[in-house]
């Protein structure tokens, strides 16, 4: 009965009349959220505010390339929630959020003077992945299909992701560490593919560098973030 | 008559002597039941270890004598020991670090290695971190390879980091491989 009224209900949307509603909805739909998060001050901060001014403004360089470039993507920043206290809060907040990316990126000094990208996504190694596969049906924690989806869209996304950053990086003579599934803490219980990407800065400028890097390869992977869509 | 006597005479002082033993006020030791605890005798050998480390964006590696033994947990300790002294020399570790204790489960396929601090400095980088760890296993595994995961512990604590998950034991084959 429930299944014949929702075949019902979308027979009703394709009629004629309520096209144009219908293409309204899948217009609102066609939107990608990409929420980018760093360590904020109040929050887990670890590093120096040197680190931490030049991860906000990164963050900020690619809310502004992204949304100039494309009309489709809305980007949120760390800077756009509320301070949280624990790591858990964060966690659901950003999930309520739905974004179709989670990214998070980090910068640390270089104290050797090699300016280095890395990339990582979620963990993918079956010894340590059992755990989440385990029927724990709470909010935050992604589990079962849901989990193994992100899983396979994260590492889809991180190998689309990870040739185009080892492409560019090398005309800028930064040393492109690779793409690698680990278990981060902080990408645990995002309901949402999750990457993290790791600058090693010399300057100031380098940040603006990665930013515009990171930048074009989000661009890159749109069309698997408006499949998944 | 007198039979009758020392019948009831012999289940009186049998059935006091099964009562003063059930109670235990006697004990009753047979000596063909002595167990003498033998010390096993482990077979110790020198052999070249190979030690893995991560520096200058390459895998290095330093071969060293060592006494191993059929003991897995006194090989390992030794190992890791001069593991950790020759990441102190390379300048890899910011403080020095010390091995507590190893343990293996009884299937011997965990470790569980508990330190007295933490392997990381607060402003390494998550790609530092690991390659400490995927040193550590890349050695381990060289040596063992039966073993299956490490459980990486802080006066056998969990160890806690900001950036890596340590709640669970990494597989031996790490992540990088």
């Amino acid at each position: 009965m429930c299944a014949l009224m929702v075949q019902d209900s979308s027979a009703f949307f394709h009629w004629p009349f309520f096209s144009r509603s219908h293409e309204r909805v899948s217009e609102k739909k066609s939107t990608i959220t990409i929420f980018i998060d760093y360590e904020t001050e109040r929050g887990r901060a670890v590093g120096n505010d040197f680190e931490s001014a030049l991860m906000s403004s990164c963050a900020r360089e690619i809310q502004r390339i992204g949304e100039a470039s494309s009309s489709i993507i809305k980007i949120i920043t760390a800077q756009d929630i509320p301070e949280m206290i624990t790591l858990l809060e964060r966690t659901s907040v950003i999930n309520i959020k739905k974004p179709s990316l989670y990214l998070r990126i980090g910068a640390f000094h270089c104290s050797d003077g090699h300016q280095s990208l890395a990339l990582y996504h979620f963990l993918q190694n079956q010894v340590t992945d059992w755990w989440y596969q385990k029927k724990l049906n709470t909010f935050f924690i992604p589990c079962d299909g849901v989990y193994l989806e992100h899983l396979s869209q994260s590492r889809l996304i991180g190998k689309r992701m990870g040739e185009v950053l080892k492409k560019e990086v090398k005309d800028y003579q930064l040393n492109y560490q690779g793409m690698v599934g680990l278990p981060l803490t902080y990408l645990e219980g995002i309901n949402a593919p999750a990457m993290y990407s790791e600058m090693g800065i010399v300057g100031s400028d380098d940040s603006i560098l990665c930013a515009q890097l990171i930048s074009g390869a989000l661009l890159d992977i749109l069309p698997l973030l408006s499949q998944e869509e | 008559m007198r039979r009758y006597v020392l019948f009831l005479l012999l289940f009186v002082g049998s059935g006091w002597l099964f009562y003063t033993w059930y109670n235990e006020l006697i004990i009753i030791s047979w000596a063909h039941k002595k167990t003498v605890a033998v010390p096993l005798a482990h077979h110790r050998e020198r052999r070249k270890i190979v030690l893995h480390y991560h520096a200058k964006n390459r895998w290095l590696k330093d071969e060293q004598d060592l006494i191993v033994s059929d003991d897995k947990s006194f090989s390992l300790t030794t190992i890791i020991t001069v593991w950790l002294h020759l990441l102190m020399q390379e300048h890899i570790l910011r403080k020095p670090v010390l091995l507590q204790q190893v343990l293996l489960d009884i299937h011997e396929q965990e470790a569980y290695l508990s330190f007295d601090m933490s392997l990381f400095d607060e402003n390494q980088s998550v790609y530092e971190k690991m390659m400490i760890v995927e040193g550590l296993l890349k050695t381990i595994r060289e040596y063992y390879p039966k073993l299956q995961s490490v459980m990486l512990l802080v006066n056998n604590q969990p160890l806690k980091d900001h950036h890596l998950l340590f709640s669970r034991s990494w597989p031996i084959m790490g992540f990088t491989s």
